[in-house]
């Protein structure tokens, strides 16, 4: 418990603690919110209006996408970072990249109230206002964290975080769009 | 005679000199002196700033989130919230 509430709360010194187990927790989470936890909710509440299958397959390929693209996101963080100099070896990025994961868990239950009640939500003001903070308080979380992420454990700095933050973000947004065209609503990134 | 004296004088500013020395504990308390300012130095404003941001991300986030969100629901109403609302549901 303590150590989720460091991850939680001093990210800087989580990361040089670097907790694999942790991290790879976290990201498993975040895989079964996006891919069983979203079918789970989507049937009993669409499954009545139209038929709504879940196929165990394609869970299993958009889990295999994920880790895909958890070993993609930590490879080019490693490629750029090695670009702008930084000595940290690949493993390091696996094992810690993944301690980032708690605000992409919130966002992908999120996502998954969000489309399963969409109807209750849109043109409200009161869940609008409430879903806009929790939305957007999660993305600039997690751009803290991915400075924060950069600056401990790629070891950059000045010029060369700025340099590295805006490649990684094209990265980043790249692999974004892929995931959502896969069907992993909210990118395991 | 003389010696005598010359011997007590020189005595005299020996010890005059070696109590102007500072003494160990003196030596520490002007390294915590020291110490304490380089602190203080580090807690400069944007130091504070920084601290406030990556201590505690979430607290900046949605705090940050949180007054935007009120701002310009204020302003735009419901076309705001659902143009965010978007980005989540289908």
């Amino acid at each position: 418990m303590e150590i989720f509430l460091e991850v939680l709360n001093r990210p800087a010194e989580a990361f040089k603690r670097r907790n694999q187990q942790l991290a790879w927790i976290l990201v498993g989470i975040t895989i079964v919110v996006v891919t069983v936890f979203d079918a789970v909710m989507n049937y009993p509440v669409n499954g009545k209006d139209y038929l709504v299958e879940i196929n165990i397959i394609n869970l299993l390929l958009l889990a295999c996408l994920g880790v895909a693209t958890y070993l993609g996101i930590c490879g080019i963080f490693w490629g750029i970072a090695k670009l702008f100099g930084s000595q940290t070896k690949l493993v390091v990025y696996i094992q810690t990249w993944g301690l980032t994961y708690i605000p992409t868990i919130i966002c992908g239950l999120t996502v998954v109230f969000v489309e399963t009640y969409f109807t209750l939500f849109w043109n409200n003001s009161i869940w609008g206002l409430l879903l806009n903070i929790v939305f957007v308080g999660i993305l600039i979380w997690k751009t803290i964290l991915y400075v924060v992420f950069l600056k401990e454990v790629a070891g950059l700095s000045g010029k060369k975080l700025i340099g590295a933050f805006l490649l990684c973000g094209i990265g980043i947004l790249i692999l974004a769009f892929l995931n959502v065209s896969v069907g992993l609503k909210t990118p395991i990134l | 005679m003389k010696s005598n004296t010359d011997d007590f004088i020189k005595k005299a500013l020996k010890s005059l000199d070696e109590e102007s020395k500072p003494g160990q504990e003196q030596k520490q308390i002007m390294l915590e002196n020291l110490l304490i300012r380089v602190q203080t130095v580090e807690d400069s404003e944007m130091g504070r700033f920084k601290k406030m941001v990556t201590v505690y991300p979430w607290r900046f986030g949605f705090g940050v989130s949180a007054l935007q969100a009120v701002l310009f629901t204020l302003m735009f109403g419901s076309n705001y919230t659902n143009f965010v609302l978007q980005f989540l549901g289908r």
